[in-house]
């Protein structure tokens, strides 16, 4: 008990916890001064052979800039090791009468642990069936995480989450860094994906397409926009085998959760947050305790809203596209490398014969993007219909889908727009 | 934590450098250039100088021992000028290994020092600053890699 008392006081950041340990575990005279010191020097020392690593030995010194970020992939690494522990006693235990070094070694040790299970929980996410036409969401997993992995370095920047990850989860308070923030945020995802994975694609993109007509290009959370919707059904007794919310449903909503005051609306949105769990069969407690997360920010949604008298964006009806078979559900292809790139578009430069070019086209492209680039540099005008009959009628619309949403004023076209213009009203 | 990482008397023993110092009197002795402990001293201090005034780091030992050892057979440099040398090269070293965006290694570096020093410099320690060393390094940044420099060099 004296202990907890004694410890009680220490504030940690989650970013930076070995230095805030440090700090508070100094200022309640629970490591001494000399004991302080003594980290500092192997502090120092633990720098000092990461910077002639870093160097390989060739090189005494590094700019500020770097030596700093060393320093700070070292507390990482150490941060990593005392987070283990579990609370604030052992890890200031552990610090108290451990060595930095041995901190780091263990620190890193995790680290590789953590990679690889944030790998394997990348791959699951790839190929567990969920898929929607939501960019962010697919460029995160397809682009910024696949980034992440091949240029995330342990050794000397432990720290840095390089790797655009753009999909906003329901809940992300972004206090994290390198591998911990990576595996939490995959944790997470998988989470919201299992939930998601209940209902058809087909039907999720409709609730996309009800709350908002750019749901491709949004940074919008698909697992929030779901289990809102499930909260109305279940508000309104309906099942939850379905998402749809109606006007009338809506206008019902909003009469019903209008005349309770804010304890029965909690109290009402809980119960049905738990009739939904129930439906899913979530058992997980950690999954329990991340979608707790979400539903609070639902409610305080709902009560904004309910203020406002608009619960269009909070119970979204559903919406069909209009021409669902040319225009949504387009999957683009894989694109090229950038370098294999540019060796096919200098390669298709030095072409004489239109047939080549074709023919490398045929071969090569697999992609609207990777063909909008060679049409752009390797084609003139009068070869484009060529290049065009190549195309199916669904690929023809979304490339001139593009040209016309990404470009508002017709004469900053391109030739070949303007011919794809052309060639798509025939 | 850059307040962390100034702080020089943790980590390196003042004295123990002195001594590695002193020790290279040995070597340079037989060119007729000696530093004396105060001198050593100036140049220790010198190098903490320069090192902040370049925003670099250095926890191991310094570069003194290795400009010592370079330019102690330089026909340009004798007992008089040793020291005023030997602090003006420490700082265009660190200076250069800035300006070189680190693409240099230390032993690249004071080689290609030593040899514009004794060559197209002929001892003049403004032509290698402001002249020699700032185009290399110019072209570096532009994206040619040091390497070449020094086959270039070997060439001739």
């Amino acid at each position: 008990m004296d202990t907890l008392r004694r410890y009680e006081h220490i504030q940690t950041v989650r970013n930076e916890y070995f230095l805030s340990l440090l700090q508070g575990a100094a200022k309640e005279g629970i490591i001494s001064s000399e004991q302080v010191k003594k980290i500092q020097v192997g502090l120092l020392g633990l720098l000092s052979r990461q910077i002639e690593k870093y160097t390989l030995g060739e090189s005494s010194s590094v700019t500020e800039e770097k030596a700093e970020n060393l320093l700070k992939s070292i507390c990482f690494s150490i941060s990593v090791a005392l987070k283990q522990q579990g609370n604030i006693i052992s890890a200031s235990e552990l610090l108290k009468h451990e060595r930095v070094e041995e901190l780091f070694n263990k620190g890193n040790e995790l680290i590789r642990q953590y990679f690889e299970d944030s790998k394997r929980l990348w791959f699951e996410i790839k190929t567990d069936g969920f898929r929607t036409g939501n960019i962010a969401y697919n460029s995160t997993i397809n682009e910024g995480l696949k980034e992440f992995f091949n240029f995330y370095d342990y050794k000397f920047s432990a720290h840095e989450t390089n790797g655009s990850i753009d999909y906003p989860l329901s809940y992300d308070e972004m206090d994290l860094k390198g591998i911990e923030y990576i595996h939490e945020y995959l944790t997470h995802l998988t989470m919201e994906n299992a939930f998601c994975l209940h209902y058809d694609s087909h039907s999720i993109e409709c609730l996309l397409r009800g709350y908002s007509k750019y749901f491709r290009e949004d940074l919008l959370n698909i697992f929030e926009l779901i289990l809102t919707n499930l909260l109305g059904r279940s508000m309104l007794g309906y099942t939850l085998d379905r998402l749809d919310i109606s006007e009338e449903d809506r206008a019902w909503l909003l009469v019903q959760l209008n005349k309770v005051d804010d304890t029965v609306l909690v109290q009402k949105m809980e119960r049905a947050f738990y009739e939904v769990l129930s439906f899913m069969k979530v058992e997980s407690q950690a999954t329990i305790d991340y979608f707790k997360l979400t539903l609070k920010n639902i409610i305080s949604r709902v009560k904004h809203n309910i203020n406002l008298r608009k619960l269009e964006k909070v119970f979204v009806t559903l919406k069909e596209g209009e021409d669902e078979n040319l225009i949504s559900g387009y999957i683009d292809g894989n694109k090229m490398e950038d370098e294999a790139l540019r060796v096919l578009i200098d390669e298709m430069k030095d072409c004489r014969f239109l047939e080549d070019k074709i023919a490398m086209v045929m071969q090569s492209i697999k992609s609207l993007e990777d063909l909008s680039e060679v049409l752009n540099e390797c084609f003139f005008e009068g070869e484009y219909e060529s290049v065009f009959k190549l195309l199916d009628k669904r690929e023809i619309q979304e490339l001139k889908k593009r040209i016309v949403e990404n470009k508002n004023d017709p004469s900053s076209f391109y030739e070949w727009e303007c011919a794809l213009l052309e060639f798509a009203a025939d | 934590m850059k307040d962390f990482l100034q702080i020089k008397n943790l980590f390196s023993d003042n004295e123990s450098e002195i001594n590695q110092i002193e020790k290279c009197n040995e070597f340079s002795s037989k060119f007729g250039l000696v530093l004396t402990n105060e001198q050593i001293r100036i140049l220790l201090e010198e190098r903490y100088t320069t090192l902040k005034k370049y925003g670099r780091v250095e926890l191991g030992k310094g570069i003194l021992e290795k400009l010592i050892f370079e330019f102690s057979d330089s026909p340009f440099i004798w007992q008089e000028n040793y020291m005023d040398t030997l602090s003006e090269l420490q700082d265009i070293f660190y200076y250069f290994k800035n300006e070189s965006l680190d693409e240099f290694t230390d032993d690249e570096l004071i080689r290609y020092m030593r040899k514009s020093f004794d060559n197209e410099c002929q001892g003049s320690l403004e032509y290698l600053r402001e002249t020699s060393l700032e185009d290399v390094c110019r072209s570096i940044r532009y994206g040619r890699e040091a390497y070449k420099y020094f086959d270039s060099y070997d060439d001739e």
